[in-house]
């Protein structure tokens, strides 16, 4: 099969900037090459969703983009990300502030053993914003967009743990929001959650996309086709396809593709 | 029989049998300990004894405590007394037979008691003069109360066992039981008393009288100390080796160093402690800062720091192990939320891991100071003596003094042991100090278990699928 | 009301740097606390090397400017001619006559002690070292003052110095070509003094501050004045004449491996037994509260093992010599016939006891006790047909009260906690599916151990017994109250010792610092530490092998 080659837009007819862009972008762990020359444009204000069998290296392409693959030593890259046309893997890159406008939420939801409201604080406070009032506004704001605010606003300062588990993945998101970030990556922030959670994050991505740029890591595909604008397939750390989901979903333009998300794929 | 070979019955009944036999000596031996020590404090009841010498017919008197008894091969009884001992010529315990004793009266007026120069005094009182024209003799009922309740200037006179009669000042006697008329309530509380009178007092007569307050207080102080030392460096020590060091030979050779260090006998750090602490660092800050004083030592002579210094570098590596197993018990993902909302890996450290780690570093402390505690031979060298004229702490400015010799409870038990000359005497002070000083440590111990265990616990609840 | 967009950018970037600098800060001192752990031991090795190297370092004879030498400080040497009839000289070396000196023509220089003979024959000289240093006759023989060495010159002007007890010469040299008229030796024993036969006047500087000291003297055997034989002495405290001590580091070296051996004898069998058991025979609810207790055992202060060693084990064990040997011999025995009778018990009695199979071995360990006495005098009786003490006496073995079995069992107590719990965790953390499979193919319990845990475990239990026995090296106060503290150089049972640990607790205090008891105290330490940090170092690469090991496993 031969991988996709974009050098263009899915859409380029489309009104909206391109938020990201990658590069011929590889990724090896030690001697196992984990993505081989990964081209993708992501576009700003839209759900882009990665899909694709267990291994295939969709999370580790998400952790790229915020470079949390850098805490392991054995991680070599080359390529190119660009953020707004600023290339997160150069030296001068300062790391700590490119997380802060990349928010991410991961699959299990990870609050920190302290209150609901220093979870939210807890980005701001690390930029240095001690003031008392701007963190309520700020907090309530976080919550309140991450479809919180109503349940928890009586009991801010109650453990996070104390939380179900869709409210704790709703309160990580939030926590996220809180730093006020241009891209929010989801890496499966569903995959744990029970069906009445998961549709609440749901409907939440296609709130927040009015205002992040959204990719979105998921193994289930009717979730891909609900919540997602565009959708990329990959395989074995290749990248088949890319393209408008709706497109993606009826009318593949590869094989492989089809043969995934009609389930005849064997993993 | 061929069964019992293969089954192995034979190395297992001996491997249980290893087990037993090292609990039952633990046992054993804090039992003993604790019997021995405290026993000291327990009122046992006095008796007048008529007795001969084995080899010898004459009769003799004793006014003792009856310690402990025991049944004799023969299938007599064998009794154990405490005399007193204002007379150097006594010997302090004595073993008896029945068949030594002739008559063993226990008479109601007999006391002990307290004299700031004699020590403790087991004797009969036979006059109590209240006042130059008033005096009174036993035994009128109210006997104990008229001595409580008599003047200062009141003068006692007493019948020791000897015959000998002895006229103390009522000013000098510092405490009187009479044991044979207490009940078992009162005795619990003499016992009570006794116990918290040995931990808030400064020992007397060489150690054999009074407390032990001055070294309980020099092992607590030390060990304050060190652990101010050894907490920032054995914590981030273990954060350096967890969090920054990636595999190669520098982590591999400080793990071996750390392990060294753990491994390492402590008469070495001492000997480290007395030649480079003592005498270089020591040596030079008396010749920057103290050179007036000189050649009279003020740092560069045994004391209080150099203890806690040379605590710390020995118990380095608990910190450092139990600290790298707490961080080692912190979820990923926690880290890596932190990390992703844009905090360093430092503010990371610092807001999240080490919050968490928190259980995990305080069990290292609690059983750094548990091993400290314990430890005598380094400090023998560093700045433990058998007899501090005055605490490390006081009114006086700078309050804490570093620079003091200390008293120390392990050193104690070794000192009273073997270099006071009176052993008969001070033994029950030995052992309630080693008592002491065990159930700190084990308390100091449990709590270092139950802490780990709790520690334990909760993260595996935070491991469970949601 | 938003602030102005300008300084809040401004204020921002500040904050940033700050957060950087913070963050350097903070990484630049954890890395450094990581290093200074190997940076603490490295100093501990360098500092006591560097202390002890001094005794080492090659004696240095410097001439001395006249001028430098005070009017004062040249007019308190006492100047001796020098004899030019070389066979007359025969000189004192000890002021009570003991040791002497001889010279021959040819220059050798003989030393002679004053020796009682052996049973009835009458004292005598007899000649103990020659030194061959010089080919000339000998025109002087200059003893050093409160110390064992002397200075020899020759016509020639070759000057020699040597130490007496280890008959070896230290340093030879030409001082000067001319005849020597006199000659005259400072009291510090470090200015030398020669007058020539030309009037001159010359002065050397002799630094040489440690004689005593050598390979020679640390490790081989020495003949020390009214001593009939060559021995390996240990006694630091300085004797009326001399204030060198003797010091010899093989009484205290024996004495330790001696304690740390007859240590692990006791507690080796019961601590990796006890492991054995708690790993694998035993309810995992009971486990969990064994390992604490043996925690527990292992932080019980040492000093209070020692004093009841000291004080109480010692004369019980003077006392019932018999029955405790009788009883370390017997108890396994005993065990194992146990362990046979259990096995004729059919298997549902088995099982309904299994788990508290110690339980009942409590009863059957008292059962022992009680009637150890009678079996014991039983015993004695017919081997030593006589009381014990008796036999050992007759035998030649001495006894003394503080002895090898007293701090076997007391220091081996004190160790096995050590042993076990590291043991304990080696056999435990072998990967189970190990044992189910072996349990899978018909193996007994005891098989399974036998076959695949042990096997796999063994380089733990191995570096189990690595540190206890450096532990047993290194501590400190059993030994010293308990140990007798006597430096002998023998293997007895019933003998006691010093340990190098306890001999530094002991003498260190009083050591002044710098001299050379200081010093070869500080080299007995470094020893100690060289020979744990091996140890140690095996245990933690062997430790961290297996670790790799069982990842693999």
């Amino acid at each position: 099969m031969t991988p996709y080659q974009p050098r263009t837009l899915p859409d380029p007819g489309q009104a909206f900037p391109i938020k990201l862009s990658i590069r011929d972008f590889n990724l090896s762990f030690g001697q196992t090459p984990i993505l081989k020359s990964i081209d993708l444009d992501v576009i700003a204000n839209h759900v882009t969703a990665l899909i694709g069998p267990s291994g295939c290296g969709k999370s580790t392409l998400l952790r790229s983009l915020n470079r949390l693959n850098d805490l392991s030593t054995e991680c070599r890259v080359s390529g190119q990300i660009h953020l707004d046309n600023q290339d997160i893997y150069a030296p001068s890159m300062n790391i700590a502030d490119l997380r802060r406008r990349i928010g991410m939420v991961f699959q299990l939801p990870n609050p920190f053993p302290k209150s609901i409201y220093e979870n939210v604080a807890y980005g701001l406070r690390i930029q240095g914003i001690r003031s008392r009032r701007r963190l309520d506004t700020a907090i309530e704001h976080a919550l309140t967009r991450a479809a919180l605010w109503d349940e928890v606003k009586d009991r801010l300062n109650t453990n996070a743990y104390e939380l179900s588990g869709g409210q704790q993945q709703r309160l990580v998101i939030a926590r996220a929001l809180a730093v006020e970030p241009e891209v929010l990556l989801l890496d499966e922030p569903a995959s744990a959650l029970d069906p009445i959670s998961t549709l609440k994050i749901e409907e939440l991505i296609t709130e927040l996309k009015h205002n992040y740029t959204i990719i979105i890591v998921t193994h289930n595909m009717q979730q891909a086709a609900r919540v997602s604008d565009y959708t990329a397939y990959l395989h074995q750390g290749t990248l088949i396809e890319y393209g408008e989901t709706q497109q993606l979903f009826t009318n593949p333009r590869k094989r492989a593709t089809e043969n995934y998300i009609t389930g005849r794929f064997v993993e | 029989m061929n069964r019992w070979l293969s089954g192995g019955h034979a190395w297992i009944w001996l491997s249980a049998g290893a087990l037993s036999v090292s609990l039952l000596l633990v046992a054993i031996l804090i039992g003993f300990i604790a019997v021995k020590g405290l026993s000291h404090f327990w009122p046992a009841p006095i008796f007048d004894v008529h007795y001969h010498e084995q080899d010898d017919p004459s009769m003799q008197r004793l006014i003792g405590q009856r310690i402990s008894y025991q049944s004799t091969d023969q299938g007599t009884q064998e009794y154990l007394f405490r005399r007193s001992e204002a007379q150097a010529a006594y010997q302090d315990f004595i073993w008896l037979t029945d068949a030594q004793i002739n008559t063993m009266t226990q008479r109601p007026e007999l006391m002990t008691l307290e004299h700031r120069t004699f020590g403790r005094l087991i004797a009969e009182p036979i006059l109590l003069r209240l006042s130059p024209t008033s005096t009174i003799t036993p035994p009128p009922v109210d006997w104990p109360e008229q001595i409580k309740t008599a003047q200062k200037d009141a003068q006692l006179t007493l019948l020791l066992g000897n015959g000998e009669a002895l006229t103390l000042n009522l000013v000098d006697i510092l405490e009187i039981h009479f044991p044979n008329q207490l009940s078992w309530v009162e005795k619990m509380q003499v016992f009570g008393k006794g116990l918290l009178q040995f931990m808030v007092e400064s020992p007397r007569q060489g150690g054999t009288e009074g407390g032990i307050f001055p070294a309980l207080f020099g092992t607590v102080i030390t060990v304050l100390i060190m652990t101010v030392f050894v907490t920032p460096i054995g914590v981030m020590a273990a954060v350096y080796l967890h969090e920054y060091a990636r595999p190669g030979w520098i982590t591999q050779t400080i793990r071996i160093a750390v392990y060294n260090l753990a491994g390492t006998p402590s008469i070495v750090f001492g000997v480290f402690g007395l030649a480079f602490f003592v005498y270089t660092l020591g040596g030079s800050i008396d010749q920057l800062f103290y050179s007036e004083s000189l050649p009279m030592p003020t740092f560069g002579t045994p004391g209080l720091i150099w203890v806690s210094l040379t605590l710390a570098l020995l118990t380095l590596p608990v910190v450092i192990v139990s600290t790298e197993e707490g961080l080692a018990r912190i979820p990923k993902s926690v880290r890596e939320g932190s990390l992703a909302l844009g905090a360093s890996h430092t503010e990371t450290l610092w807001r999240i891991v080490l919050p968490l780690t928190t259980p995990a570093i305080l069990t290292g402390l609690i059983l750094a100071i548990a091993r400290a505690a314990g430890e005598v031979a380094p400090l023998m060298l560093v700045g433990v003596v058998k007899l501090a004229p005055e605490l490390p702490l006081d009114a006086e400015f700078p309050f804490l003094h570093l620079d003091r010799k200390i008293m120390h409870l392990g050193y104690h038990i070794f000192d009273l042991a073997f270099q006071t000359g009176r052993t008969d005497a001070s033994l029950p002070f030995v052992f309630t100090t080693a008592l002491l000083l065990i159930l700190l440590i084990i308390l100091l111990n449990l709590s270092a278990i139950l802490l780990r265990n709790r520690l334990r616990v909760r993260f595996q609840d935070d491991k469970k699928p949601i | 009301m938003r602030p102005n967009p300008k300084p809040k950018q401004a204020k921002q970037s500040a904050f940033q740097t700050w957060r950087r600098c913070r963050d350097a800060v903070m990484s630049l001192m954890i890395r450094s606390s990581g290093y200074t752990v190997v940076i603490s031991l490295l100093l501990m090795f360098v500092y006591l090397g560097y202390q002890v190297f001094p005794i080492f370092k090659p004696i240095q004879v410097t001439p001395i400017e006249t001028e430098r030498l005070s009017e004062e400080h040249r007019s308190s040497f006492q100047w001796h001619p020098v004899n030019l009839d070389p066979s007359a000289l025969v000189y004192r070396l000890a002021e009570n006559q003991r040791s002497l000196l001889t010279t021959t023509s040819d220059g050798g220089i003989q030393q002679w002690f004053w020796l009682m003979g052996d049973a009835g024959t009458p004292a005598s000289f007899q000649k103990v070292h020659e030194f061959t240093s010089h080919r000339a006759p000998i025109l002087a023989l200059i003893p050093e003052s409160q110390r064992r060495g002397f200075l020899s010159l020759d016509q020639q002007g070759h000057l020699a110095i040597h130490y007496a007890p280890t008959g070896e010469t230290l340093w030879s040299g030409y001082l000067t070509n001319e005849p020597i008229k006199a000659y005259s030796l400072s009291s510090s024993n470090q200015i030398l003094g020669v007058r020539l036969a030309s009037g001159e006047t010359r002065y050397w500087h002799l630094l040489n501050p440690h004689p005593q000291i050598s390979i020679t003297s640390l490790l081989h055997k020495v003949q020390y004045e009214g001593r009939n034989q060559a021995e390996w002495v240990w006694q630091s405290a300085p004797s009326a004449e001399y204030h060198d001590g003797k010091y010899s580091i093989v009484p205290l070296s024996i004495g330790t491996l001696k304690a740390a051996f007859f240590a692990m004898l006791f507690a080796m069998p019961l601590a990796i037994m006890g492991a054995v058991y708690t790993a694998y025979f035993m309810p995992t609810r009971l486990r969990n509260w064994i390992k604490p207790s043996v925690e527990l055992m292992e932080a019980l202060p040492t000093v209070v093992i020692g004093f009841i060693a000291g004080i109480y084990l010692a004369p019980l064990i003077e006392a019932y010599l018999v029955q405790v040997l009788f009883g370390l011999i017997t108890l396994p025995l005993y065990l194992v016939l146990l362990s046979w009778l259990w096995s004729i018990f059919p298997d549902s009695t088995h099982y309904r006891l299994k788990s508290s199979l110690w339980v009942l071995l409590i009863p059957a360990l008292v059962a022992f006790v009680w009637a150890l006495p009678y079996a014991s005098s039983l015993f004695e009786s017919w081997v030593f047909a006589q009381d014990l003490r008796q036999w050992l006496a007759h035998h030649n073995i001495d006894y003394a009260q503080r002895n090898g079995l007293v701090i076997g069992i007391a220091m081996g107590f004190a160790i096995i906690p050590t042993i076990f719990s590291l043991a304990e965790d080696a056999l435990s953390s072998v990967p189970k599916h190990l044992t189910e499979g072996a349990l899978a193919l018909g193996a007994t319990p005891w098989q399974s151990l036998q076959g695949v845990i042990l096997p796999t475990a063994s380089a733990g239990i191995f570096s189990a017994i690595i540190i206890g026995f450096g532990r047993a090296l290194g501590e400190t106060m059993i030994l010293l109250m308990a140990s007798g503290n006597t430096p002998l150089v023998n293997m007895n049972l019933f003998e006691g010792m010093r340990s190098l640990s306890a001999n530094i607790a002991m003498e260190l205090p009083e050591a002044q610092a710098g001299s050379t008891h200081y010093r070869v105290l500080l080299l007995s330490v470094l020893i100690l530490f060289v020979f744990t940090f091996v140890l140690n170092t095996l245990a933690a690469l062997i430790r961290q092998g297996l670790k790799k090991r069982y990842q693999q496993l």
